[in-house]
């Protein structure tokens, strides 16, 4: 073999073993690191939906306790009765609707609204009064929870026309001594409030370095958003990655994907089925391996050098030599 | 240097690898076996709906020893994926859906994708409503012959309901309202008691929901209650357009304008030209509208459970007479189970025999809650559609004893101009861009007349 491709050779394989050995060194020590990252991050799911499912317990606990209470019944019954029921009329007395809704509704709930509405969907009485005499499709745009069949319940968000946010409705059915259906106790839940306690649950400490909370959920039979933006400016996309598709199918994939925004991060994430809700906590590969960057960085730079040193060194041998061999 | 060069490959590939993003797996259609009669259903209103036919399929299956698989389809789906048929897309053996048949069902039948029911329905033609039979009886191109291409199992008109507690508010002074019968007369009524409305301080509430847009096929329904009231003809009966005919024409402006007037009144909510078929019943239950008009009975049918409602404040009513004083002639939809020539006609009508045994058929009628009405005379005679204290029953029952079949029944070209809803385009265009009425008529006539002329050729 000529001496020329001897110095090549030699620098080929230098490089590649410098690579090698550099690129497997920081697979290791990024494996160790996301698996770390990746245990730490799926604790921290665990107690932020924990938190969430608490607070939906609370929340739901307290309704069905209302709605029960006889007098809460009797005073729906004698809304729901009535022939003259309220219209989007300019002329509606505030302060009697007031009058109506303490009778009715609760105290110290934090929803957006509640109200009363009929076997048929139409709110008869509302502490939002632009929704009285509203009709809304009981099967199609709210929840309908029934605690006497079920309290497995799963909450569906939508995208509101209006507002262009997604919504969240639930309704629950009140009845009467002889169990008979004779309305519905509507909601309408904060999604900010979800948000909330999913994202800055109290006594939850934040990891080093911070990570991502999302909530996201379906808005429509094809679209998944997420369920609020603390900026209003900004318009709800619709999103999609690997982690989002796995957590709406129960999938447990890989902790190492590309996020909605396509970039590489390390991730946790679990659908909340009552909220028909998927929380995923990430944080980027970018940030977590910095350091291992680095130092993968260092040693192939460092290497090359060492290649290059050596393959000038082999080629002034060779040159040195083929000239002694000329003049010999 | 050439192995060196793939072993420096291969362990940059194996440590690049080592990032392990993964792919996103994507979850393949299942296919059904050839042993199930494979069945597509529209997915009920109301959960009754489906609970019926889903007992009648497993109470065949036990009966036969054979499989059936039914796929529960929103109407939309159901309807894309009949269209997406005539572009050689997959077919079922048997197919229900409430729109299919005044939209495609005479194209799948003119084109030769059905199989003759005629012995189905002949078995039952004594029970049948008479005029029903007639509604499913199409045209085959290839046979070059009419015949009986579906089974009907329900059917529903246009009916008009309002809000009676609302129109007493109008009247606080009135004991007794009437509602006159004239078409003119009938319709200013309405637009009168909005003004009164506003003055007892309704503003938001206009007199009607009529959709007033080309998204909603709903336009098209209403507007051919106008054509008729107005005495203008489409077709004649050997299926002939007659639109080209200039006392035809005047008759279909003049229809178009009225129609399009109670727009430009004020007396119909501003967004009505955008409307789906839905937004006029969210709209009407809403109370933002007095009076709406609506195919189906699924207005009063949602608020079956609040009797307050049901009964005492929402009120079913016949159209009034045309132009003419005479009585109007309502148009037929017939829902139709469609068979087709998939090899497994024999199941497929062995089935339908099956539900329209009775029992079966009636559980089936009522699930729908009267949203549409049965079309055996002996099923309609059931105390569940005679109820005298159902007002809006049996108003919807009365329309069955005269009416007129769907253009596209005489002639499938028809359907074009359904699925295109081309009167309701004209009246969007009239409404939003101002077109003059007879310039939207003109361009709707040209548009019919090209339709019929490529259906032809």
């Amino acid at each position: 073999m000529p001496n020329r491709y001897r110095a090549a050779k030699a620098l080929i394989i230098s490089i590649s073993a410098t690579c090698g050995l550099a690129l497997a060194i920081y697979k290791y020590n990024t494996d160790i690191i996301a698996k770390s990252a990746h245990k730490q991050q799926d604790d921290l799911l665990s107690k932020r939906i924990s938190v969430y499912k608490q607070q939906e317990t609370q929340l739901f606990d307290s309704v069905f306790r209302h709605i029960a209470l006889p007098q809460t019944v009797q005073e729906a019954e004698s809304i729901l009765s009535r022939v003259k029921r309220l219209r989007p009329s300019d002329r509606l007395d505030n302060n009697e609707i007031r009058r109506q809704s303490e009778k009715v509704f609760q105290k110290d709930i934090n929803v957006e609204s509640m109200s009363l509405l009929t076997n048929g969907g139409i709110n008869v009485l509302s502490t939002n009064l632009s929704l009285i005499s509203q009709y809304q499709p009981l099967e199609n745009t709210a929840t309908l929870i029934d605690p006497l069949i079920s309290k497995d319940f799963s909450l569906t968000f939508l995208m509101d026309a209006l507002s262009r946010h997604p919504s969240l409705s639930v309704v629950l059915p009140i009845r009467n001594k002889v169990d008979k259906r004779i309305g519905y106790y509507g909601l309408k839940l904060k999604p900010s409030a979800i948000y909330r306690s999913i994202r800055g649950a109290e006594g939850i400490a934040v990891l080093s370095p911070p990570e991502t909370v999302n909530a996201v959920s379906y808005t429509s039979a094809n679209d998944i958003t997420e369920i609020y933006k603390p900026n209003s400016a900004l318009p709800y996309r619709p999103m999609k990655s690997l982690a989002i598709i796995n957590g709406f199918n129960h999938v447990n994939g890989p902790h190492l994907y590309l996020d909605h925004r396509k970039r590489p991060v390390v991730g946790a994430y679990a659908m909340v089925k009552s909220a028909n809700m998927v929380v995923l906590v990430e944080r980027e590969q970018r940030i977590l391996f910095k350091r291992e960057v680095e130092r993968l960085r260092q040693v192939l730079l460092i290497g090359l050098l060492a290649s290059f040193a050596f393959f000038t060194i082999l080629i002034r041998q060779e040159r040195s030599n083929a000239s002694q061999g000329e003049s010999a | 240097v050439r192995y060196a060069a793939c072993l420096a490959s291969a362990v940059f590939a194996l440590a690049l690898q080592g990032c392990g993003i993964t792919k996103i797996d994507f979850v393949a259609p299942v296919s059904s076996t050839k042993q199930e009669l494979v069945v597509w259903w529209a997915e009920g209103y109301y959960p009754e709906e489906t609970d019926a036919i889903q007992l009648v399929s497993k109470k065949w299956e036990n009966l036969t020893g054979k499989k059936i698989k039914i796929e529960f389809l929103s109407e939309n789906e159901l309807n894309q994926r009949t269209i997406e048929i005539l572009q050689g897309s997959p077919k079922p053996d048997l197919l229900y859906g409430y729109g299919v048949g005044d939209s495609i069902a005479p194209t799948l039948a003119y084109q030769g994708y059905l199989v003759d029911s005629s012995d189905v329905v002949r078995d039952y033609a004594s029970d049948y409503i008479p005029g029903i039979i007639e509604s499913v009886t199409f045209s085959n191109k290839r046979l070059n012959k009419r015949s009986i291409y579906a089974v009907p199992i329900s059917a529903n008109f246009l009916y008009i309901h309002y809000w009676k507690d609302l129109l007493d508010e109008a009247n606080p002074t009135t004991a007794s309202i009437d509602i006159p019968q004239s078409w003119g007369d009938f319709w200013g009524f309405w637009g009168s008691n909005q003004a009164r409305l506003e003055k007892a301080g309704f503003s938001k509430t206009k007199a009607l929901a009529l959709p007033m847009s080309h998204a909603a096929p709903d336009t098209n329904d209403v507007f051919s209650y106008f054509l008729e009231a107005h005495g203008a003809r489409i077709l004649d009966q050997s299926g002939k357009l007659l639109i080209d005919e200039g006392s035809q024409r005047q008759k279909i402006i003049n229809a178009l304008k009225d129609y399009t007037d109670l727009y430009k009144k004020g007396w119909v909510p501003a967004h009505a030209t955008h409307w789906s078929n839905a937004d006029n019943n969210i709209n009407f239950l809403s109370s933002l509208s007095l009076l709406t008009v609506n195919p189906t009975l699924s207005i009063p049918g949602s608020q079956l459970a609040d009797s307050v409602t049901y009964e005492q404040r929402i009120k079913t009513i016949s159209w009034p007479k045309g132009i003419n004083n005479q009585p109007i002639k309502p148009t037929i939809s017939v829902k139709q189970i469609l068979i087709f020539d998939t090899g497994r006609a024999v199941d497929s009508k062995s089935f339908t025999r099956f539900l329209l045994q009775r029992s079966n058929l009636a559980q089936f009628n009522e699930g729908s809650q009267g949203r549409y009405l049965p079309v055996f005379k002996t099923i309609l005679s059931d105390p569940f559609w005679s109820n005298p204290r159902d007002t809006h029953i049996q108003t919807a029952k009365k329309m069955l004893s005269s009416f007129r079949l769907p253009y596209q029944v005489i002639n499938p070209a028809y359907t074009v101009v359904v699925q295109e809803n081309i009167w309701g385009q004209a009246i969007e265009d009239i409404c939003t861009k101002n077109v003059p009425v007879a310039t939207a008529a003109d361009d709707a006539i040209k548009t019919i007349s090209k339709i019929f002329k490529e259906w032809d050729n």
